[in-house]
C-alpha cells in the first residue's frame, strides 16, 4: 500500500522537529504532539510543498478543523 | 552454521509496531528503533525497501517500512498440504516417510506428531487436532498419510475444529 508523502516537506519537519527538542528544549512528547498536528495540515492540503503555505490556507484549514470540532 | 555470539534477529524476530507511522527514519535512526544492525537496514534497502526520495540521508517513512516488514514476514511463509509436514532443513513443506510417523505428544484438544523427510530425512514435527491424531492412529497397522485430510490446527478455521 502506498502511503503519500512529500519528501522535501518530511524533510524539513525532521528539522524542525530536530529544532524544537534540542534548541528550544521542547520534551519529545511536544515535539511529537507538534509533528502530528502538522500531519494534519498535510492530511489536509494534500500533501503539497510547505512553500506554498498563506494565510488563506491557513484560514481554511481552520475552518476545517472547526468543523470536525478540532479546535 | 556456525553460531556466534552475537542475538541474530531475522525479520520474523524485528517488532514493526516500535515504529511510528508518520515519523520517518534514516537508517541508523531505524536501526535503532528496530533493533537491529545497519547493515540489516542496507540489506533491506537492496531487498526492495524504497526511500522517500533519492536525497541522502535517506530517510524511509514509517508506515512503508512496517507495510514492506509484515509484507516480508508472510512471503517468508509457507503453506503444507495434505500429508506434508514443514521440514526446516529443506526449508519447505515436504511429505513424510509413512513408517516415522509417531506422536510425539497429545492432549484433548491437540495431537503432535513427529516424520522423517522423504528427501532429507531430517525430523519434522506438525501439530493435527486430536480427532485427526485418533484417526490415523486409530486405523490397523502402520499409519499412512495418503489420502489423510483430517484438519489440521492451523488452516481450518475454529468452527470446523469442533
Amino acid at each position: 500500500m502506498k502511503h503519500p508523502i512529500n519528501a522535501k516537506n518530511a524533510r524539513m519537519l525532521r528539522e524542525y522537529a530536530a529544532y524544537l527538542r534540542q534548541a528550544d528544549g521542547k520534551s519529545e512528547e511536544t515535539s511529537r504532539q507538534i509533528e502530528k498536528a502538522i500531519q494534519r495540515y498535510q492530511t489536509f492540503s494534500g500533501f503539497e510543498d510547505f512553500a506554498r503555505f498563506d494565510a488563506g490556507r491557513a484560514m481554511r484549514f481552520k475552518a476545517t478543523m472547526a468543523d470536525e470540532n478540532l479546535s | 552454521m556456525a553460531r556466534s555470539d552475537k542475538k541474530r534477529r531475522t525479520l520474523a524476530g524485528v517488532d514493526r509496531r516500535r515504529l511510528r507511522r508518520n515519523a520517518t527514519y534514516s537508517i541508523s535512526e531505524l536501526a535503532l528503533a528496530l533493533d537491529v544492525s545497519i547493515s540489516a537496514v542496507r540489506n533491506w534497502r537492496r531487498k526492495g525497501l524504497e526511500p522517500i526520495d533519492d536525497n541522502v540521508p535517506l530517510l524511509f517513512q514509517g508506515a512503508a517500512v512496517k507495510d514492506w516488514l509484515e509484507l516480508a514476514r508472510k512471503s517468508r511463509r509457507s503453506r503444507c498440504g495434505p500429508s506434508q509436514f514443514y521440514c526446516f532443513s529443506c526449508r519447505t513443506p515436504r511429505v513424510a516417510v509413512n513408517a516415522s510417523l509417531r506422536i510425539l505428544q497429545a492432549n484433548e484438544k491437540t495431537t503432535r506428531l513427529h516424520a522423517r523427510c522423504r528427501v532429507c530425512n531430517s525430523s519434522m514435527v506438525r501439530n493435527f487436532t486430536a480427532a485427526a491424531g485418533r484417526a490415523l492412529f486409530g486405523r490397523r497397522g502402520q499409519p499412512d498419510l495418503a489420502g489423510f485430510d483430517m484438519p489440521y490446527l492451523e488452516e481450518q478455521p475454529k468452527q470446523e475444529l469442533r
